[in-house]
């Protein structure tokens, strides 16, 4: 489930696709690498999921927060709090940072990095109170989002009250110690950015942002639809109608199938392109961090002007490299862990090899740059087919036409947002049985070197024996592949490789791949 | 001898397991007549014609064992693991790549090469690195292409690098395998890495051959491991290693690799032309035909990373800062030199003044001295020189394996940008006649124009503060990505991509293994020597696979002397095969200089004229 609430009766569960009915992973249990060096002793604790609250349930995907629901269907509140705190980097590092907490019913309020992802229907309206208890200014702003108002007028850039004409803030802020309030209406699906409108080459820096995802309404998905879905490459081939789905096929898929937007030709459908398979929902907001800088704001907390940005620019120095505020091989961890208890949102993806007929739906990526320079994010193992930049759908409104394209490497620039699926296909159906083979045997394992993610096998589902000193962190024989910055420098913790802004991609077996395996993985 | 010097036969019989040339390719593990004529050497146009850019094999013959050989567990009748998959209908490819160190030569006014006010600035005390060799700068790792060597001359590769990594490429409906050999680095014992190969890109790939270590395995010093790839999707691609990403990435360990459509796939073509994509890749009329293409790998050095490694120190990659941004792992001016290339012996090669041949092709000359200016490049084989003639129709494949984001200018061209990531760019979608090209880390454009007039024009990162500049201020296009389109009236057709000379066999061409038979003949081993009478016999025995439908005739077999010149006939005599035993030699050679101590060549040959492998025979 969500992480902070999911009221019963809410009105966001009539449209909510079974998203919500987020699949509860097993977390891997010794997930650590070995840059993971401070939390390894908590890694170790096995964490059984179902006794702990709701509210901090470890899942994997996305989390949406919900805020509380008013009275009146569609309208929703956003209860934020500015506040500091300190995130844990793998190599060890405390880095002080601000962030927007969520003090909704349910959640405690804590300083978290990043921000609540404030989910909400297309059409509902949106209302975040913003307390701030940094001892600078701070405030909000919605790229992104028409007709925000604050305290019931129009948002707009705040002039320093100096005289000077200087630009004080994008949008109205609060004064340390105060409130400000904003208001709008979530008028197009996609996946938008929020972040610090104060100070924002600082603040955003510091932590002061989070995601807003809306969803289509008044859209359907039918059988039809499914068989519809167009296939990569040439038009005029479907997906999965052409390769082996039949209407039942579609009518049990139905219930997992979600829509990140509406067709722009034909009213009241999903684009085919957007359908997506609701259990395998993520975001993946990429940021950085300049430790020293972190480390000034730290030492003068009372004093934070003392920054001084004629000289800083050319000092910044990004070290640590962050998806949803962790870096690998935090990325990996569940979201909850309770070892990162500021940094509640993991990163892991789990798809199981594509197949018309049981698993013909894509996974969702939702990616947010919200560092100053662009991220080149490259999934290992597939294109993924960038459907959307910052929350339009890339078809033409009128024409039709498809500008969507498949990508090995995923170009997400500086306060943009771009939502892509991706799936994986058994292509080759390597499998341990004759004539399935690999065209060659290899050499033994002793003559290689392997990894702490490799199961032993080549096959799908399957294990083999691991050199003295291999982890083995696999659990039922499942691919792991990688996903992470291609500016290589940022795949590392301050320049210590497989770290950074890197994530896995699991690949589970499907149970007949299994065999005689047990349990299921995850 | 002379046979082995007529230009007829060295374009001909070049596939020595299916007897045709109608692909120019040959089978990687016997030595064809025309890596025989490499090594052996038959004067500088045969020389010519058969260079490839696998190199030295001078070191000595103290593990004569071939290496070239099926990888480990495959069925010697069908060349295939007997309950794995079967070959896809267009055959097998057989690269292999070995991973090592070395050095390479970035512009500087150091090398009288580049012209006094052409070089970069010194940047004490990081380039030109202290340590490196004569005419080189700065420590780089590589891979490099050995197809068809032994293990001798593998090993031999060990500290020879190459930069970027050799430029391969098939066609969808083949499997290619590539054999990668970690040889260790020659500089840094200390550093016991292991390598891998990651194809950038590659759909649906399984971890075990995507390269990564962490997910699946990687190839340790001394062992060697075979890759598999079956590509679906034409497009331009890339490779690197995986291991230790950030560091061997930027050292040097990063090539391109692209996929041909199914040749098949003729729609909207003319004549000799290619396209990029096919049919089954949405490219619906041919719209991605070129008559030309080249392949242009990005990336950029920080001077201080590489000489870190080169000196035992640590580097923090998120300091990373470029000094020199290249293009196929050259930087201006050094872009615009020919292609260049080693020989299994270590000669050197370059198109460099050699004139064109009948065709109007670039010749290869040998380059005589080994440390001299024209030999500066031979660890950066690649040009980037765009050469082409009015109304042609121009590919550039361009692929980015640096950290930064490029930006391509090109002043005079109107430029389709007509694949991005490898997938064809839907017409509806394009964006056309662009005049910059955006690029970033790990994403791969397919640039296409049509040659307009007879000229020249440039084209570069038009970040214009990548370029490092020059102590005197005179030139400060120095050391950046940059390169030339030179629109010449009358070209001979392009044979292979980047205005190779035509060869058959160079760092991008490969051979193809119909059907993956197996070796037709191959050395399995060797002894010795006894001099005695001034007569030297030397015995061995080699292995001749069971469907070699030649046999071996008893008169022809070859040897050649230690010290004798390598190049030249006269290094060759023919010897006689003397036990009569099938499969097994006892060679004497006749007259006194053969019993000189040192190392021994020696090869059959079958009736059809073919080459065994060599057999290196140290006395």
């Amino acid at each position: 489930m969500n992480n902070h609430l999911f009221k019963s009766g809410d009105a966001m569960r009539a449209n909510e696709p079974k998203a919500a009915l987020r699949r509860h992973h097993k977390p891997l249990l010794v997930w650590l690498g070995a840059a993971g060096i401070c939390a390894t002793a908590a890694a170790l604790v096995p964490i059984n999921s179902t006794s702990r609250a709701q509210a901090t349930a470890e899942t994997q995907g996305m989390v949406c927060t919900y805020g509380d629901t008013v009275t009146t269907p569609g309208h929703r509140v956003f209860n934020l709090t500015a506040i500091d705190g300190y995130t844990s980097e793998p190599d060890g590092n405390a880095i002080y940072n601000w962030g927007y907490a969520y003090t909704g019913p349910g959640a405690t309020g804590a300083f978290q990095l990043p921000g609540p992802v404030l989910c909400a229907n297309q059409g509902d309206v949106i209302d975040v109170n913003l307390t701030n208890t940094l001892p600078v200014a701070t405030s909000i702003q919605f790229p992104g989002q028409n007709n925000v108002t604050s305290n019931g007028t129009p948002v707009g850039p705040v002039p320093d009250p100096d005289g000077s004409g200087n630009l004080r803030s994008l949008v109205p802020e609060a004064a340390a110690g105060a409130t400000v309030s904003y208001s709008f209406t979530a008028g197009q699906a996609g996946t938008y950015l929020y972040e610090s409108g104060s100070d924002p080459q600082l603040q955003v820096q510091m932590g002061l942002f989070g995601a807003v995802v809306v969803r289509p309404v008044g859209v359907t998905i039918t059988v039809e639809d499914l068989l519809a879905i167009p296939a990569d490459g040439p038009t005029g081939v479907t997906s999965n109608g052409e390769r082996g789905m039949t209407s039942a096929d579609a009518m049990k898929v139905l219930p997992h199938a979600a829509c990140a937007y509406a067709s722009p030709t034909v009213p009241g459908k999903c684009d085919p392109l957007s359908i997506y398979d609701s259990g395998r929902e993520n975001i993946l907001m990429l940021s950085e961090v300049d430790p020293g800088l972190h480390n000034f704001m730290e030492q003068h907390k009372g004093t934070p002007s003392m920054l001084t940005w004629n000289g800083y620019p050319g000092a910044y120095e990004a070290h640590y490299f962050m998806i949803n505020g962790r870096s690998m091989p935090d990325t990996i961890a569940p979201n909850n862990a309770p070892w990162l208890p500021s940094q509640p949102y993991g990163a892991l993806a789990t798809v199981q090899p594509w197949d018309a007929k049981v698993n013909p739906l894509d996974a969702m990526l939702r990616y947010v740059g919200v560092g100053i320079t662009g991220y080149d994010f490259h999934p290992h193992s597939n294109h993924e087919h960038v459907i959307a930049e910052d929350g339009a759908l890339m078809k033409g409104a009128v024409s039709g036409n498809d500008n969507t394209e498949e990508k090995f490497n995923i170009m997400v620039a500086p306060g943009s947002t771009v939502d892509a699926t991706f799936r994986w296909t058994n292509e080759e159906g390597y499998s341990n049985t004759d004539g399935h083979r690999l065209p060659v045997t290899w050499p033994n394992g002793l003559n290689l070197t392997e990894g702490d993610f490799w199961s032993g096998s080549p096959y799908l589902g399957e294990s083999g024996q691991l050199n003295p000193g291999i982890l083995g962190k696999t659990q039922c024989g499942e691919y792991y592949h990688v996903a992470h910055s291609h500016d290589l420098t940022q795949a590392t913790n301050y320049g210590i490789t497989f770290g950074g802004m890197l994530t896995l991609i699991k690949v589970e077996p499907p149970a007949n791949v299994q065999g005689t395996l047990t349990p299921v993985c995850g | 001898m002379n046979r082995r010097t007529n230009a007829d036969g060295l374009k001909g019989h070049t596939d020595v397991t299916s007897g045709s040339d109608n692909d120019n390719r040959i089978f990687a593990a016997p030595f064809g007549r025309r890596k025989f004529l490499a090594l052996g050497g038959a004067g500088v146009a045969a020389l010519a014609s058969s260079a490839t850019a696998v190199a030295l094999i001078r070191a000595g013959g103290s593990n004569p064992t071939p290496r070239s050989r099926p990888p480990v567990g495959v069925d010697p009748a069908t060349g295939r693991e007997p309950t794995g998959k079967s070959a896809p209908a267009g055959g097998v490819r057989h690269l292999e790549l070995v991973g090592t160190d070395g050095w390479v030569s970035m512009p500087s006014r150091m090398n009288n090469f580049v012209g006094p006010s052409m070089g970069a600035s010194v940047i004490d005390p990081y380039f030109p690195d202290p340590l490196a060799e004569a005419n080189k700068t700065t420590f780089a790792f590589c891979f490099r292409n050995v197809t068809g060597l032994d293990q001798a001359q593998v090993a031999a590769q060990k500290g020879h690098t190459q930069t970027c990594a050799p430029l391969f490429y098939s066609t969808v409906g083949e499997e290619i395998w590539v054999t990668l050999t970690n040889l260790g680095l020659a500089l840094r014992p200390d550093l016991v890495d292991s390598h891998t190969i990651h194809w950038h890109g590659f759909r649906n790939a399984i971890p075990f051959y995507d390269g990564v270590p962490e997910s699946s395995i990687a190839v340790p010093i001394g062992r060697d491991f075979t890759y598999v790839y079956r590509p679906e999707d034409a497009g331009t691609y890339m490779y690197h290693c995986h291991f230790e990403d950030v560091e061997h990435v930027t050292m040097g360990m990063h090539g391109i690799v692209f996929v041909k459509p199914n040749p098949s796939d003729r729609v909207g073509l003319v004549g000799v032309q290619q396209k990029a994509y096919g049919v089954t890749d949405g490219d619906l009329t041919g719209e991605t035909r070129y008559d030309r293409e080249y392949a242009i790998m990005l990336s950029e050095i920080d001077t201080r990373a590489h000489f870190n490694d080169a000196h035992i120190q640590a580097t923090d990659w998120t300091d990373f800062h470029a000094d020199f941004w290249t293009m196929n792992g050259r930087a201006y001016p050094d872009t615009l030199e020919p292609n260049g290339v080693r020989d299994e012996n270590g000669q050197l090669y370059s198109q460099r003044d050699g004139g064109v041949d009948a065709n109007g092709v670039a010749k290869l000359t040998r380059i005589v001295d080994f440390t001299s200016d024209e030999s500066r490049l031979y660890s950066q084989p690649l040009s980037s020189l765009v050469q082409c003639s009015p109304g042609e129709r121009i590919l550039i494949r361009f692929a980015n394996l640096g950290f930064l984001d490029h930006s391509f200018s090109f002043p005079g061209l109107e430029v389709d940008v007509l694949g991005r990531d490898s997938r064809y760019v839907p017409t509806s979608a394009q964006r056309k006649s662009t005049d910059a090209i955006q690029i970033g880390p790990g994403e791969s454009r397919d640039v296409f124009f049509t040659a307009p007039a007879e000229g020249m024009y440039p084209f570069f990162d038009r970040g214009l503060s990548h370029y490092t500049g020059s102590d005197d201020g005179t030139n400060e296009w120095v050391g950046g990505q940059r390169s030339e389109v030179r629109v010449i009236a009358g070209l001979a057709p392009q044979l292979k991509p980047n205005g190779w000379a035509g060869e058959d066999l160079w760092h991008g061409e490969f051979p193809l293994a119909a059907a993956h038979t197996a070796p037709l003949v191959t050395a399995t081993g060797t002894r010795t020597n006894i001099p005695r009478n001034r007569i030297t016999s030397i015995t061995g025995t080699v292995r001749v696979d069971a469907n070699v439908p030649g046999t071996f005739l008893s008169n022809l077999w070859w040897v050649k002397a230690p010290g004798a010149p390598a190049n030249t006939d006269a290094a060759w005599r023919s010897a006689l095969f003397t036990t009569g035993v099938p499969n097994t030699f006892d060679v004497r050679v006749g007259n006194g200089s053969a019993s000189t101590k040192g190392t021994y060549w020696v090869l059959a040959q079958d009736s059809a004229g073919v080459y065994s492998a060599p057999v290196m025979v140290t006395i």
